[in-house]
């Protein structure tokens, strides 16, 4: 009688502290959303591993409500395809995964692992397509989870997951998705009213690899007037001819209403041109109010410092800490020549979508880097 | 004897004679001083020689150039008379003074008979009359003015005293908002089987739906309305972040919850509505801010229990 009571006890002990552990998961985040879920999304990439913590609401693909929680990052390098890189990104995924699973508390379930397409593209082109399978096949072991699924997509899958992923249901079929990476740009949009027809578009720009052309174009004089000049001769010369002919060919003008930008310079742009927006996922931009932004960068750029932000918002509502932060952020991961970079090349590609026709809606994008994770969630979930 | 009776007759006969003519001067004497009484009772206007029409010309033309010089500027006289004066009778117009001038000094010029200038005796009286009138009037103008002028006075100082007692953010009236926004309401919409409700509750509450009427006060607006809900928590409310955005305000940039549009150039009213979507709203005051050109034009409290 006596042990049948103690098992009773033992078994609720447990169930509490299975229910318990998984609400402190939840409440360890401060969510946005009433009815949502925190999800684990890791991107093994080109360059390092990345773990995202989101928030996913229940109306996530109605109205893109997500919210990113956290944002962890480890630099690998996997693509030189040597044995300290393989390693190092097989250490790398299993941290972040450990710390996902014990420190963050999400069920392993709830953890997404992906090999994202910059690896696949480079695997393929230096037949290393087996150093792939074999850092899969060495973390499943190492985690002791023999049959979870770590797909490898393409550049095609994943540009058309981020725009499920982003772009709520409502702006669909009519927002062109344009991710601007560090050494390229790409994207695309649903031309035909479907989810399955993708059709993709790809710049070899990116914000790095423009700010690497302007800098070779310096020559002896470094002077930021100089690195303007050139920059503009860069944008005028050598992107010109790719971006004009990209855009035309992908048909996109005619087919969409909304441009969206997403990538690093994006959510640089945003953060500094409307620090009070700091909480929005997304922002709205004319045409004009980034090359406004773009002459700052130039002219002005003591004034972008997360002080003098700070000091010229007077909205006693706003989070002035949160801005603070996130302002200081962009300064730590661009300087003011990549911002300048980048946003020549936001500006070039929105040039080709200012008509006196057909006005369209520009918007950036600032979590767009895990768009993905939360369109793979609902499409996993989904099956 | 027959002599001395003449003698005696003739000297009566002289006196009756000596009598008769000072009688005659004395009359004469009497008459002069009666008409000249008569005719200095009028100014300026001298008995002239009926005789003489070249002496009464001249006698004329001095009384005429007397009358003129008394009044210089016709039309400052007249202008001088209140705008919203209906007594208009005894007005003398700028074009019939000239036109009186001018047949006075023709008639004085080139006299056909005695006849024309005793018309022209006539007018110069009548002109006389009005030029008169005229001071009269100008004289009460004159008065009339230095009592507004003094009133005027009183009341700008008084006017002034008030300025410095009322606060400057009392004086932005109605009239100086680009627009005037009436009827704002924000109601608390539950939803039940096939139809909406309103609630005051917050746990039952699906939504938010706001309406009101804007009417433009300038002759052109931008035609932009910014509605600005925020949530008990500080928070502002936003349906999507597709939909989001900030705005200029005088007190720096502010985030929206919605935008609208109204026709910029329409003077009568128009009725705007928004609707506002949220996974759960909490219980307290909701406040409701329309902002047109960066300026609060309206602003409520809903209160949800």
């Amino acid at each position: 009688m006596f042990t049948h009571s103690l098992r009773r006890v033992l078994l609720l002990v447990c169930l509490l502290v299975t229910v318990g552990a998984y609400l402190q998961a939840q409440s360890n985040f401060k969510l946005k959303y009433k009815n949502s879920s925190v999800y684990g999304g890791i991107d093994v990439g080109a360059k390092g591993v990345k773990l995202s913590i989101l928030e996913i609401g229940n109306n996530a693909r109605k109205n893109g409500a997500f919210n990113v929680l956290k944002d962890t990052a480890i630099n690998t390098d996997f693509i030189s395809f040597t044995e300290t890189s393989f390693q190092n990104t097989l250490n790398g995924l299993y941290k972040l995964y450990s710390l996902a699973i014990k420190d963050y508390n999400i069920s392993p379930d709830r953890v997404f692992i992906l090999v994202s397409s910059g690896i696949k593209v480079q695997a393929e082109k230096a037949e290393k397509t087996s150093w792939v399978k074999n850092l899969v096949d060495s973390f499943k072991i190492l985690s002791n989870e023999p049959a979870r699924k770590i797909p490898m997509i393409d550049v095609k899958e994943e540009a058309r997951l981020s725009h499920l992923g982003i772009v709520p249901d409502l702006r669909r079929y009519s927002t062109f998705l344009i991710d601007i990476g560090s050494g390229n740009t790409k994207g695309g949009y649903f031309p035909y009213g479907n989810t399955k027809d993708f059709k993709l578009f790809q710049l070899t720009w990116g914000t790095k690899s423009v700010a690497n052309a302007t800098d070779k174009r310096l020559e002896d004089d470094n002077s930021l007037i100089n690195f303007n000049k050139q920059l503009q001769r860069v944008i005028a010369g050598e992107a010109n001819s790719e971006i004009t002919y990209a855009i035309n060919v992908s048909g996109a003008y005619n087919m969409n209403d909304n441009i969206a930008f997403s990538g690093g310079i994006a959510w640089s742009v945003a953060t500094l041109m409307y620090p009070e927006l700091v909480d929005n996922s997304i922002v709205g931009v004319t045409y004009e109010d980034v090359v406004k932004f773009g002459e700052k960068l130039f002219r002005e750029y003591p004034s972008l410092s997360d002080t003098e932000i700070v000091k010229s918002l007077h909205d006693k509502t706003l989070d002035k800490k949160a801005i603070t932060s996130e302002v200081k952020r962009v300064h730590q991961v661009f300087d003011q020549k990549s911002l300048m970079a980048g946003t020549a090349l936001l500006l070039k590609i929105m040039r080709q979508f200012e008509s006196i026709y057909a006005k369209k809606q520009f918007f950036l994008v600032k979590s767009g880097q895990v768009g993905w994770i939360s369109a793979y969630v609902d499409q996993t979930i989904g099956k | 004897m027959a002599i001395r009776n003449t003698r005696l007759l003739v000297l009566p006969l002289i006196s009756l004679f000596l009598l008769l003519i000072s009688f005659a001067l004395l009359s004469y004497w009497g008459y002069q001083i009666f008409y000249r009484s008569k005719n200095e009772k009028r100014p300026g206007v001298q008995k002239d020689s009926a005789n003489s029409s070249e002496g009464s010309r001249d006698s004329l033309q001095k009384i005429y150039s007397a009358a003129i010089s008394n009044l210089d500027h016709p039309e400052i006289a007249m202008s001088s008379l209140p705008p919203d004066s209906t007594d208009t009778s005894h007005v003398i117009k700028p074009e019939d003074f000239y036109k009186l001038r001018n047949e006075i000094t023709d008639l004085l010029k080139n006299p056909a008979s005695n006849g024309d200038l005793e018309i022209a005796r006539q007018k110069i009286v009548e002109l006389q009359d009005k030029i008169q009138l005229l001071h009269t009037r100008n004289e009460s103008v004159e008065l009339e003015n230095k009592k507004l002028s003094a009133a005027l006075t009183q009341l700008s100082k008084k006017k002034s005293i008030e300025e410095i007692r009322t606060p400057a953010s009392t004086l932005k009236t109605r009239e100086t908002l680009p627009i005037t926004v009436s009827d704002l309401h924000l109601a608390a919409i539950n939803v039940g089987q096939n139809s909406e409700v309103e609630t005051t509750l917050a746990e039952q509450t699906v939504k938010l739906i706001g309406y009101f009427v804007a009417k433009n006060n300038n002759t052109y607006n931008n035609g932009e309305i910014f509605v600005v809900v925020t949530q008990p928590d500080g928070h502002i409310m936003q349906n999507s972040p597709w939909e989001a955005g900030s705005f200029q305000t005088s007190n720096g940039r502010k985030s929206y919850s919605c935008k609208m549009s109204f026709d910029g150039f329409k003077k009568e009213g128009t009725r705007l509505q928004f609707t506002l979507n949220a996974e759960n709203f909490e219980k307290g005051n909701y406040s409701v801010v329309i902002y047109n050109n960066g300026i609060v034009v309206k602003k409520i409290i809903k209160s949800l229990l």
